[in-house]
Order: C-alpha cells, then structure tokens, then sequence
C-alpha cells in the first residue's frame, strides 16, 4: 500500500483524542439477495456430526471440526 | 470462503484489476493465477492490520439530501467542500472514505441490483485529485464506481485505474452509517 511510511503512521496516532473504536464494516449475510447474487458461502472441511455416535467417516486420527 | 462481492465489506488490492495484460506496477498479470492465487499484490500484505489517518467525506450531508441518486457520482467538489466545512485535508498516505448514503437507502428501500437499476460512487473525474493528494486507499459504501460508469470502453474506472495506474487499495461496501453517526455525535 503506497504512501503510508512510519511517520506517517505516528502523524495519524498523534490525532487521536476520543480513542473510539468505530467499525466500517457490514454483517455478513449468507442470504441470495438482489444485490448480492454471489453470495458468501462458508465451507466447513470438518465437523462434529458424527463423533459421538461412532459414524464418523474419516482419515483424520483427532476429534476435530475446521472450516 | 467466498467473499467477494456484493454488500459484504471487502477489500480489492492491485491484484484485482488488469490492463493490456499487465497489473500495476507493469506487472504480468499471471502472477495471479488459479493455482497460487495472488503471488503479487496480494491482501496479505495487510495482514499486520493498516495505520493510518482516514478522513470521511460524507456526501449527502455536504448536498444536503439523504442519498445520492443512482447513476450520479461524488464529485470532486463534494470532497473539496468537505474539507472546507468540516476543516480537514486529504493528505498523502489518507484512506479517503466516501459516504454516499446507499446502505442507508439499503436499509430504508430494500435490496436492489445496481447492475439493473444504476449504482453511485466517486465518480472518475475523482481520480486526479487521489493522485494530487497522494492517497492510498478510496473506501465507499458502494462498490466503487458509477454504474454505468459512462465510459464505453471503461466499465469500472476507479478500479480500471485506481488499481492498475496507481496502485491505490479500494475498500468496497464499507458501512459508514457507524462512523457518520459517530462524526455526527462529535460534531467533527
């Protein structure tokens, strides 16, 4: 990212005066909406279904869920 | 995790955009490629978070209207009579952020596709002045560029060129209702 050096980056902190958290980002929606035709998705590669019953299917030697 | 796109908050680097087969920085473009992903450019290089001063110019308040209009841009005097109002300057090194009240209208009208109905952004006539000003990144609530930009051979200007000429990161989707809301409480 061009521009931000160092100094500049102790020229911005230097500004600070209420100490504000303030974020600029939107929730996520997994919903197909107008505006959003390709909407997030989120891939689990590993769950929890499954372990306490015994049919679990898989290579991995651990009790594990990951996305 | 597929993120991009749409009203989810996202950020583009120089490795979103391509012009004559060449990124910025006259880079190839096939440094980004299907199998390594972004071997230049990549949003990595923010994975120590940014630090810098961001200023936001919040265009309706400057019209005085509650949104702007699809189809219709930020100009470049709407940041200039930002900067004269709210006291402030654009400096080099700056994350510029442009309010222009569209997840407002989001959350009062609804969902609606801006390839259909039009979209508003910093409209291109901008660009000189983030190079003037030296800036590193543009955010806007919006995705970044007029829809239709009103250039036949360019469909997305901001990006066309922000990315590719000046290496400038863009932050699409940023809700800036909070910080507005917050400037506003502040009265800065």
């Amino acid at each position: 990212m061009n521009f931000i050096t160092a100094q500049k980056r102790v020229e911005a902190t230097s500004l600070i005066r209420e100490g504000a958290i303030v974020s600029c980002a939107t929730t996520i929606s997994y919903d197909s909406t107008p505006d959003m035709p390709d909407f997030p998705m989120h891939f689990m590669i590993q769950s929890g279904e499954g372990w306490a019953t015994g049919n679990k299917v898989t290579s991995r030697p651990t009790q594990v869920a990951m996305d | 995790m597929r993120i991009h796109g749409g009203p989810v908050t996202h950020m583009d680097t120089p490795a979103h955009f391509f012009w004559e087969g060449k990124m910025y920085n006259d880079r190839p473009a096939h440094l980004i490629s299907t199998n390594l992903g972004a071997t230049a450019e990549s949003v990595e290089l923010a994975k120590d978070g940014i630090v810098t001063k961001a200023v936001l110019v919040d265009a309706p308040m400057i019209r005085g209207v509650d949104w702007l209009e699809r189809g219709e841009g930020v100009m470049s005097d709407d940041i200039l009579a930002a900067e004269e109002q709210c006291g402030f300057r654009v400096d080099e090194g700056d994350v510029l952020l442009v309010r222009t009240g569209q997840l407002h209208r989001r959350n009062v009208e609804g969902q609606v596709n801006f390839q259909q109905v039009g979209g508003t952004a910093c409209q291109a006539a901008c660009l000189p002045l983030f190079y003037e000003r030296g800036i590193a990144m543009i955010g806007t609530d919006t995705t970044n560029d007029v829809i239709p930009s009103g250039y036949p051979s360019l469909t997305n200007p901001i990006h066309q060129v922000g990315l590719v000429a000046m290496g400038l990161w863009i932050l699409d989707r940023a809700n800036l209702e909070d910080p507005s809301q917050k400037c506003r409480e502040l009265n800065r």
